[in-house]
């Protein structure tokens, strides 16, 4: 008969790329009374069984293959949502390279465990773990179903209980309160938990985020500036994040540039290498971007971690350096892996077109053009509609090219990553004094049109300003801006006539899911969803009242 | 890590390995089931010492800690469960007293290595039983190791740990669990009713 074990229904995936050590893996494993054990000897046989089934427990092993190492596969996983919320996953790692894995990592395993494992080591942490998902469960279970303030309720109730569970439940209620948008609050929280354990990183780094949430980068850059100061924080790659990106909202992108090149030093992934490579490019820094991105495409050839956007990126960079053999060559290279994504290939016909009339061969330029011009949907602010607008000022279709340019302004005026790859655009192709013009003349428009229904609303004209943003949201759904102002100006209106509007919450809601999307982790995005959410508790308790 | 240290314990670690041999040799000639576990267990500490050797052995600096919110009743609970599994274990008593707080941020496989060296210690001595225990005292976590062996100037048998280096761990564990200006540290003292005492505050 078989033993009873409290663990004996979780169902486990062991990862290891030596059959041995699997061997022993499972065999452990089963001596802890699991029966269901799944192994898997290679990252992309790893995926293909956490895509089949859900599992309660992954075993890693750190070291996979030279291509994808276990740090990797664990982001990738948890980044695309591919493990359930209560599935456990262990790292498995040798001694030596414990010390550089544990103090860099953007994702923490729920454990690491030190090679040589025992039975006994993976069953103390197992159950640790399990008692800490039990303890939390009622919290995650509300913040999985979006009740944020149910899930504050939870942490209440586990705080005031004073156990073992007390800074988990600290930490939980502090990152709900940022989420919901009360970045006051999350500071009081994040400084409580620094009065009664200094120096203690989830709260610095915390802390950090609440203050560039609420807009004080200075106050944000000072302290995740400390934590990368002290000993042990000098390789915590978020602390870097916030700096690079309180940098890049006060327009510094040469220093945000600077922070991120550090933090790909720390941690040399194919994640941080593009984030330089990016960041160097939009600043036109082309050597630096090529370096960057060669290394991204080398390091993730073949890789779960590969990107197509790497190779257009890369190819981008050296048809811009002049470089156009090794453009050619890349794009032939990848043409095959592609196949499959419909969005490739027009933008690689794009880069083609540039590179084509760069080398003098205008024909094969027109035709790659065409090509590209077909097969494009065009109009947003992304990388494709600059890299085909470029294609048709190098092709002699300088119209188009600024046409295309003006609409990518216009369909995110306020989004400075697009705006300094349009001015790019315009600087490599001759129209550089055309630039300033350009991108001032398509914000200025929406600009004005914003600033408009916005004081057409001080001027209590609430009818007309709200038929005016809602026809800027129609004409650009995908501008930022103009989704924040039509979702404020909407509450501002149920406010002022204190009645609930149905259709008005839908807008507002329809707007917030649209920012969600664009904006994914932004600040300003969840300040909004907190005004809404106000706007109608409000109006929800007058009706109460009344 | 000294070399003079690293030398030595590597010799007594090859003449622990000797041992074992020795013994898995006898084993084959009459397989009991006690010599078996009694080697098994040799050959797990001589692994653990090993452990505790690769922890300092590679040290450019100072130990790598994860400092993770942990329970120190919880801890102190599975390390005991460990030794008692013995079949030969000491008598052990946990004892934790009110003031030991519910969760503490210290790196648990490091403090348990450091725990185990000390225990190492204190059982080849102590025929009473040994106190594993923890308080919580001026804003230190303080875990404690008491015996009632012969006290520290007792003549030392052909141990390992003697070489120094459970103390060395110990010293090294203890200083990566300090925090802005309050230090970590590790005590061994003669306690004033007989054997000795060990302690690791953890800031």
């Amino acid at each position: 008969m078989a033993i009873q074990t409290p663990y004996m229904n979780l169902s486990a995936l062991v990862i290891d790329d030596m059959a041995v050590q699997q061997t022993t893996l499972r065999g452990q494993l089963a001596m802890l009374g699991l029966s269901k054990i799944d192994a898997a000897g290679t990252p992309d046989d790893a995926l293909r069984m956490i895509r089949a089934r859900p599992y309660a427990l992954v075993l890693c092993d750190y070291n996979l293959n030279h291509k994808t190492d276990g740090q990797q596969l664990l982001e990738y996983v948890r980044e695309q949502g591919l493990l359930t919320a209560e599935c456990l996953f262990f790292m498995v790692t040798a001694e030596n390279a414990y010390a550089s894995v544990a103090s860099t990592t953007d994702h923490k395993p729920d454990a690491y465990l030190l090679k040589p494992i025992t039975a006994g080591d993976i069953e103390e942490r197992l159950k640790a773990q399990l008692e800490r998902q039990r303890a939390l469960l009622p919290i995650n279970e509300r913040l999985t179903r979006n009740d944020r303030a149910g899930a504050l309720a939870e942490c209440e109730k586990l705080l005031a209980r004073k156990d073992r569970w007390f800074m988990q439940a600290l930490q939980l209620k502090a990152q709900t309160l940022l989420q919901l948008g009360r970045h006051e609050d999350a500071k009081a929280v994040y400084l409580s938990a620094l009065a009664q354990r200094s120096q203690l990183l989830w709260a610095q780094l915390g802390l950090a985020q609440a203050h560039k949430a609420a807009g004080a980068f200075e106050e944000a850059k000072l302290v995740a500036g400390d934590i990368i100061n002290t000993k042990g924080g000098e390789k915590n790659v978020a602390a870097y994040d916030i700096v690079a990106e309180s940098l890049e909202a006060q327009g510094d992108l040469r220093g945000a540039q600077r922070m991120l090149s550090e933090a790909a030093a720390v941690v040399p992934s194919a994640k941080r290498l593009r984030m330089v490579g990016e960041s160097a490019y939009r600043n036109g820094d082309l050597e630096l971007a090529k370096t960057c991105l060669a290394k991204v495409a080398k390091a993730t050839r073949g890789a779960l971690t590969a990107q197509a956007q790497d190779t257009l990126s890369l190819a981008q960079v050296l048809v811009d350096r002049g470089e156009l053999q090794e453009a050619f060559g890349l794009l032939d290279d990848s043409a095959a892996a592609q196949r499959s994504n419909a969005q490739f290939e027009p933008v690689a016909q794009a880069l083609r077109a540039q590179a084509h009339a760069k080398a003098g061969d205008t024909a094969a330029a027109a035709a790659a053009a065409q090509r590209a011009r077909e097969a494009l949907r065009t109009g947003k602010a992304d990388f494709a509609t600059v890299a085909l607008a470029k294609a048709e000022l190098m092709t002699g279709n300088a119209a188009a090219g600024l046409e295309l340019l003006k609409g990518a302004v216009t369909s995110d005026h306020d989004n400075a990553r697009v705006k300094a790859l349009i001015r790019n655009a315009l600087n490599d192709t001759g129209h550089a004094a055309e630039a300033d013009a350009l991108i001032d003349g398509a914000t200025a428009g929406l600009t004005g049109r914003v600033a408009d229904a916005k004081r057409l609303f001080r001027e209590s004209r609430i009818d007309e300003a709200l038929a005016l943003i809602e026809a800027a949201a129609k004409d650009f759904p995908d501008n930022t801006t103009v989704l924040l102002q039509a979702a404020q100006i909407n509450c501002m209106t149920l406010r002022l006539r204190k009645r609930v509007d149905a259709a008005a919450a839908e807008r507002v809601r329809l707007y917030l899911s649209r920012l969600e999307r664009l904006l994914p982790a932004s600040d300003r995005v969840t300040q909004m969803q907190r005004y809404y959410r106000e706007t109608m508790a409000g109006l929800a308790s007058m009706a109460v009242a009344a | 890590m000294r070399p003079e240290l690293a030398a030595l314990v590597v010799h007594d670690l090859k003449n622990a390995l000797g041992a074992l041999e020795d013994r898995l040799l006898k084993l084959q000639d009459n397989p009991v089931a006690a010599a078996a576990r009694r080697a098994h267990r040799e050959c797990r500490d001589l692994r653990e010492r090993f452990v505790m050797f690769l922890t300092l052995y590679s040290l450019d600096g100072e130990l790598a800690a994860l400092r993770e919110d942990e329970s120190p009743h919880e801890f102190l609970s599975a390390l005991a469960a460990r030794l008692r599994a013995d079949d030969d274990a000491p008598a052990l008593h946990l004892q934790l007293d009110a003031s030991t707080p519910a969760c503490w941020y210290f790196d648990a496989r490091l403090v348990r290595l450091a725990l185990e060296a000390a225990l190492h210690n204190a059982r080849r001595y102590a025929p009473q039983p040994i106190v594993l225990g923890a308080r919580g005292e001026d804003g230190y976590l303080v875990f404690s190791v008491a015996d009632n062996g012969p006290g520290l100037g007792a003549p030392d048998a052909a141990d390992p740990v003697s070489t120094g280096l459970g103390s060395e761990l110990c010293a090294a564990v203890a200083r990566v669990h300090g925090i802005a200006g309050r230090p970590g540290r590790s005590r061994l003292v003669d306690r004033p009713q007989g054997g000795a005492l060990f302690e690791l505050w953890l800031a």
